[in-house]
């Protein structure tokens, strides 16, 4: 079985993943369920911290696409950040950069959310 | 340098066996002298490929096969991925251009974008109900003069 693993960690009203391991057809169905328990309990200001990620396929980033209506929808938004050159290649190369924010650091997907007018409660 | 290769894997048709296919096509790949970039990408198409097969050729039904054969023919390393499940040839599928898709961005198709980038060359047979993906990475010159 692949190995995957994530982590939620709470910082004040948003809500950061790190995903660890491989994502693929088979673990991106735990990243979806984690997605959508956090959506379901109204969370949708989410970061995903790549840097422990050492492989994504194209499952892995149907799931963004998958979810993504919904949080934005609810005044939220999935940011990245910390993705190694081959997982950002795959994200070009799907054209993700034009769909989402990616970011170098975690605490820039932080600061971007926190200039957020939206972002209340920080 | 192995100058022969011809390796077989059967696993089900079941997601949880990407990790071993991955495994399997990186272990190939590597006993060619590919690069570890080269590496990852024919490992990503492999799974791409895979990836569709189970989900979409057999619809998750995991009672179904699939057999990988590796080969190096010339400067060819070739991978070989018979089903059973639905007739398929990639070849023909649009995929949307990234205008088209980022206006209106659905989920599916992504996989085969994937690989039409990553591979060199993409062969597909449907013979006898079965379906025979042949994806091609030409080695690199250094390799293929050695």
């Amino acid at each position: 079985m692949s190995k995957f693993e994530s982590r939620v960690r709470k910082h004040n009203s948003l809500q950061i993943i790190d995903l660890i391991g491989e994502l693929d057809a088979h673990t991106s169905l735990i990243l979806e369920k984690e997605l959508l328990d956090l959506i379901n309990q109204g969370q949708t200001k989410i970061i995903l911290n790549f840097s422990e990620l050492k492989y994504i396929s194209s499952a892995g980033l149907g799931v963004f696409m998958g979810c993504i209506d919904d949080i934005r929808s609810k005044n939220g938004d999935l940011k990245f950040s910390n993705l190694s050159d081959k997982i950002f290649e795959v994200f070009d190369l799907l054209g993700f950069p034009h769909l989402f924010e990616i970011y170098n650091h975690e605490q820039e997907a932080m600061d971007k959310f926190l200039s957020d007018p939206n972002t209340q409660n920080l | 340098m192995i100058k022969v290769l011809a390796e077989h894997l059967t696993v089900p048709s079941n997601c949880e066996y990407l990790e071993a296919i991955r495994g399997f096509i990186k272990d190939g790949a590597k006993k060619i002298g590919f690069d570890e970039n080269d590496i990852w990408k024919i490992v990503l198409a492999a799974d791409e490929a895979c990836s569709n097969i189970i989900r979409h050729g057999y619809k998750h039904d995991p009672s179904n096969f699939i057999k990988i054969d590796i080969e190096l023919k010339e400067n060819r390393f070739l991978i070989h991925i018979e089903d059973d499940g639905l007739m398929y040839d990639l070849r023909f599928h649009k995929v949307p251009s990234d205008k088209e898709y980022i206006n209106e961005p659905k989920p599916g198709g992504l996989g085969i974008k994937i690989i039409r980038h990553l591979i060199d060359e993409i062969d597909y047979n449907h013979t006898e109900n079965k379906n025979r993906l042949s994806l091609t990475k030409f080695l690199p010159e250094h390799l293929s003069n050695s």
